[in-house]
C-alpha cells in the first residue's frame, strides 16, 4: 500500500480525475473530501462491504415458499 | 415514482434466449432488457437484467440476470412494507438515469431471506433505481440514511398481510 503524509487541505490525486482532500482534522477524526468523475463511485467500506454481503444474500433466494403470501395490504 | 409493468414481453423483434434456473428457459425481447449503469455490489460482471413477474397479487419482481441463467434478485415495492419509504434521487443519478424528474423512476429493493420466516429482510439503504422508459437502472446507495440494509419484515407480514403496515425499522 502506497502511504502519503498529508496536512489540512492538501490532496492527492488518483489517476487524472480523481482528488482527494483533506478537509478536517479533529480528535480521532479526518474528513476527506473525494472529488471523481461521476462513474466512479464512491463509499464508504464498510457500507460497500454489507451492501455487498447482503446482495450475495438477495442473490441466493431460491425457493420464495414464505414470500408468497407477500401480498399488498 | 412511477409504476414499472413487468409485463411487457412483446413487441420487440431481436430476441435473446437464456436457460434459467428457476424459470426454465425465456425468451426476451431485447427491449425488455434492463442494464444497469452501475453494477449491483458485488456482481460487477452482470449488466442486464430482465424483469420477470413474481407471484400473482404480490409486489414481488423477478430480475433476471440475461447473462447468467442462475443469477436472479427477487424486488419488493418497499412502499407494501414502509409506507413513508423515500429515496432521494441525486441530479447525478438522474442524469445517469436518463431521467428528468424522480417521478421516471421506479424504486425497488432487494428482498434476501433464510430458512425462516422472520428471517425475510429486504434492503432499505440500497434500493435499486429504474428507469422503465430509457431500461436504465442502478443500485444506489444512499450514503446519509438511516434506511438499514436488513430491514426485517416480520412474519405478520408474510402470513396476516393486514399487519403488515406496523412494520418498524430495526436499524
Amino acid at each position: 500500500m502506497l502511504v502519503l503524509t498529508r496536512r489540512l487541505d492538501e490532496s492527492i490525486m488518483i489517476g487524472d480525475d480523481v482528488e482527494i482532500k483533506v478537509l478536517s482534522l479533529r480528535d480521532n477524526q479526518v474528513k476527506l473530501g473525494v472529488a471523481a468523475p461521476r462513474r466512479v463511485a464512491v463509499h464508504r467500506r464498510e457500507v460497500y462491504l454489507a451492501i455487498e454481503e447482503e446482495n450475495a444474500h438477495a442473490a441466493a433466494v431460491g425457493d420464495i415458499g414464505g414470500l408468497r403470501e407477500l401480498t399488498p395490504h | 415514482m412511477t409504476t414499472f409493468n413487468a409485463h411487457t414481453f412483446a413487441g420487440a423483434k431481436r430476441m435473446t434466449s437464456v436457460d434459467t434456473t428457476r424459470f426454465g428457459p425465456l425468451e426476451i425481447a431485447d427491449g425488455d432488457i434492463i442494464t444497469f449503469t452501475q453494477p449491483i455490489l458485488g456482481f460487477p460482471e452482470r449488466r442486464r437484467f430482465v424483469p420477470v413477474p413474481g407471484p400473482p397479487d404480490s409486489f414481488l419482481t423477478w430480475l433476471q440476470s440475461t447473462e447468467d441463467g442462475s443469477l436472479a434478485f427477487l424486488m419488493m415495492d418497499p412502499r407494501a412494507v414502509v409506507p413513508g419509504y423515500r429515496v432521494n434521487i441525486s441530479a447525478h443519478d438522474l442524469t445517469e438515469l436518463a431521467a428528468q424528474s424522480s417521478d421516471e423512476l421506479a424504486i425497488y429493493t432487494l428482498v434476501a431471506s433464510g430458512s425462516e420466516p422472520d428471517a425475510i429482510r429486504t434492503n432499505l439503504r440500497a434500493p435499486i433505481v429504474i428507469n422503465p422508459r430509457q431500461r436504465l437502472a442502478k443500485q444506489s446507495v444512499l450514503e446519509s440514511s438511516a434506511y438499514p440494509i436488513r430491514h426485517h419484515l416480520p412474519s405478520s407480514a408474510v402470513t396476516r398481510q393486514e399487519e403488515a403496515t406496523h412494520v418498524g425499522s430495526d436499524a
